[in-house]
């Protein structure tokens, strides 16, 4: 008995490896195959698409037999379901023939749900995507290249600068959408007890690091929390952080080093919270909303989170310009994009789509119901974005509308970018941590970036 | 013939009890198990092409610092091993004793344990911030003069982690240790009391070694727990492991490559030699915990 017990065991393990064994090596036939004959397949029925269709979202597909797309978001239900409900009938009633299947993720679940998705083979049409997401998934091939399969026509509404934050090569990867630029949000009364004065924010970081001196030593509490993102300060600070044919790293230069030592200076002093070392979003927003910081730089749109949880704080909240890196630069943008997946058995619909639901119309409905600007010229020229209210956010609007012409959401623009930036995150802390000086962390983050763009390069 | 029929109807029985069981296992932990292990030889990545790369991973994990630095940070946090078993046997023996309100202290040790990790890595959190609760204390009682960044301090991150899966543990084996001191014949305790052997004598020369493969099973749960720690420090200090990664462990380190860089392939090869790691503790932990219990000595 126990023999055939042990026997059978034996079996079923060996069965199941060899299963196994077999899954992974039909898996590495079928991703390739099913991966080409999409890209092979797509441009000519983009192409047919691009000859016979009208404008934008008028647009009537060739194909007649029903087609569902497959549309997710992130985070946008319940707060904007009539509005992306209200788009997409806008869009079915346009497209007869098509529906849109509209599901919304969390933030954190989107990038393993769609990378599950995919690997099962049932991708999602068209998908929201942050910059950083989309750069990884392209760097996987997964991913339309619109600079082949999209029309000029649905192309060129964007900024340039934004539609090309997915840029890989001569590939683009992604449709801009939505996207906030961060402003500064004060405490009036911190400012007052600090004897500074509340009409006179800062416009510079230097004098932010000023002001936040004297608020520590008037009222001990901390001027900001500074959200170290070092690839992208870098880069606005003037830093290339990589030449032009994306084969060198430029990081070990004059302005990186003044960047670092200037926020070393911050840290070490204690001018600002130890903590910020590896602070999210929400530690910022949580410390300031109870009081505990004197100042926050955010989204526009994250105001209303300060507004709803501290409404004595948020009456004492006045906002100006973001102080700048580097006087005339260029601004962070933390963009939304729309892609299409390859594996999509529907491009030329979802490209129609991703475009629809990013054009003028649908980008201008969209923020003014929320605090965000859109990533078209045409929306974006809108008179509704210089009309001033005397609140916090509608102040925020304006002000951030007026940067938007300085907008770019910060992108090495090659595969695998997050494995050449990881050296620049981990010796941003080691110096922080005094682990590293400035000058050893500009040197070896350099010296290793460099080896991994060149694994990398090697690979491709 | 009538005695073997029942027995095979019995047997019949179990198996078909069992079968439930093992269908659930072989799906959702021996398949995906088997199946990893020859991932751990691809490129695999679930979105692009999959290549056969032999051993290439396992060369490339062996060369890369950060598998170290997890490997170095997960062998580190063992040290909670012992702490958790020496703190959760004495809460039992003091939870064994007739004591007024036992029954309330059986209960509020055992809150932890039912309280969800994340809550409970938030809540920490809060705890160990330059302007959280410990620090507070720790300036009133004129310990400190600045506050400490226990979340900031790379030195300390990791042991400020410890301290949460300490805390969430103890109630859990506490309940273990005492159901196995509730096993074990008060004569033998009282004859030692008898023979003049003082409370902490009785504890170390009768209580523990009767209560070995309780400590066995324990210490081998909480060494394989300690190794795949990841909720605590994924909620505490996120999947990089900051600060300068001090608190990369390997679980979080496969998590990060298999989920955040998509290299499934080597993710598994590195889950793989952790695993290895595991069966080689708990081989060590047999070998030097298999004496005692109550039946070792009759």
């Amino acid at each position: 008995m126990e023999r055939t017990i042990r026997k059978s065991a034996t079996i079923l393990a060996v069965t199941m490896m060899m299963s196994s064994l077999l899954a992974a090596c039909s898996g590495s036939n079928n991703t390739p195959d099913n991966t080409k004959q999409n890209a092979e397949a797509t441009p000519s029925a983009a192409s047919n698409n691009t000859k016979e269709e009208g404008e934008g979202s008028k647009q009537e597909p060739e194909k007649k037999e029903p087609v569902e797309l497959s549309f997710w978001t992130i985070s946008l239900s319940p707060n904007f379901d009539d509005y992306i409900n209200g788009r997409i009938k806008v869009f079915e009633d346009q497209n007869p023939g098509i529906t849109v299947k509209w599901t919304d993720l969390p933030y954190g679940a989107m990038e393993n749900k769609l990378l599950t998705s995919i690997a099962g083979g049932k991708s999602p049409d068209v998908v929201n995507l942050n910059t950083g997401m989309t750069m990884t998934l392209a760097g996987k091939n997964a991913l339309v290249d619109l600079n082949a399969e999209a029309t000029e026509e649905q192309r060129s509404i964007y900024f340039e600068d934004l539609y090309n934050s997915t840029k890989l090569g001569n590939s683009a990867y992604a449709f801009p959408w939505y996207y906030g630029l961060s402003v500064f949000a004060y405490n009036k009364k911190i400012y007052e007890d600090a004897g500074l004065d509340p009409n006179k924010p800062p416009t510079t970081m230097e004098e932010l690091k000023q002001q936040a001196i004297t608020i520590k030593e008037k009222t001990g509490k901390y001027g900001f929390v500074p959200s170290y993102n070092p690839p992208a300060d870098f880069y606005f600070q003037g830093v290339p952080i990589i030449s032009e044919d994306k084969t060198k790293i430029i990081v070990n230069t004059p302005e990186a080093l003044a960047w670092a030592k200037w926020s070393k200076e911050l840290y070490d002093k204690g001018i600002v919270p130890k903590e910020s070392i590896s602070a999210d979003a929400n530690y910022a927003t949580d410390k300031y909303q109870s009081g505990q910081i004197a100042t926050l730089i955010t989204g526009a749109q994250f105001l209303n989170r300060v507004k709803t949880n501290a409404k004595n704080i948020y009456d004492q909240t006045l906002v100006a310009k973001m102080p700048s890196l580097k006087p005339g630069g260029k601004y962070q943008a933390g963009l939304m994009n729309v892609v299409v997946p390859t594996m999509s058995k529907n491009h030329p619909e979802a490209i129609a789509f991703a475009n629809f639901i990013t054009n003028d119309e649908s980008q201008l409905a969209f923020a003014k119901i929320v605090n965000i600007l859109p990533s078209t010229k045409k929306a974006a020229a809108d008179p509704f974005f210089t009309e001033a209210g005397t609140d916090s956010e509608s102040m925020a609007k304006v002000i951030t509308a007026q940067m938007a012409s300085q907008a770019q959401d910060f992108s090495l623009g090659i595969r695998n970018e997050g494995e050449v930036l990881d050296f620049l995150w981990k010796g941003w802390q080691a110096m922080l941590t005094g682990k590293e000086t400035p000058e050893e962390m500009l040197k070896n983050a350099e010296e290793n970036m460099q080896k991994k763009l060149d694994e990398i390069n090697a690979e491709n | 013939m009538a005695a073997s029929k029942e027995r095979k109807r019995r047997y019949r029985f179990a198996y078909m009890m069992l079968t439930p069981g093992v269908i659930l296992l072989i799906v959702f932990t021996f398949y995906p198990v088997i199946y990893g292990l020859p991932l751990a030889f691809t490129n695999y990545s679930a979105v692009d092409t999959t290549d056969w790369v032999g051993f290439k991973n396992f060369d490339k994990a062996f060369h890369d610092p950060d598998f170290w630095i997890s490997l170095k940070n997960s062998l580190l946090y063992v040290i909670v091993v012992p702490v958790i078993q020496i703190l959760s046997i004495l809460m039992a023996v003091l939870v064994n004793n007739k004591l007024r309100f036992v029954q309330f202290f059986r209960v509020a040790y055992f809150i932890p344990v039912v309280t969800s990790m994340v809550a409970a890595a938030i809540a920490w959190k809060w705890v160990f911030e330059e302007q959280g609760i410990l620090n507070y204390f720790l300036e009133t009682l004129g310990v400190i003069d600045e506050p400490i960044s226990f979340m900031a301090e790379p030195k300390l991150a990791l042991y400020g982690v410890m301290c949460v899966t300490i805390w969430k543990g103890l109630g859990y084996y506490m309940m273990i240790y005492l159901a196995g001191l509730q096993s074990i014949p008060s004569e033998l305790q009282e004859a030692a009391r008898i023979d003049g052997a003082g409370w902490l004598q009785v504890i170390w020369r009768i209580t523990i070694p009767l209560l070995m493969p309780f400590v066995l099973l324990c210490s081998l749960m909480s060494v394989m727990g300690a190794i795949r720690v990841f909720d605590e420090i994924f909620v505490m200090h996120g999947p990089k492991g900051d600060p300068v990664s001090s608190t990369l462990v390997t679980s979080v380190y496969t998590y990060k490559l298999a989920f955040q860089d998509f290299n499934f392939g080597y993710s598994a090869a590195v889950g793989l030699v952790v695993s290895l790691l595991i069966m080689v503790l708990t081989i060590l932990l047999f070998r030097y915990t298999r004496k005692g219990g109550l039946t070792y000595y009759e």
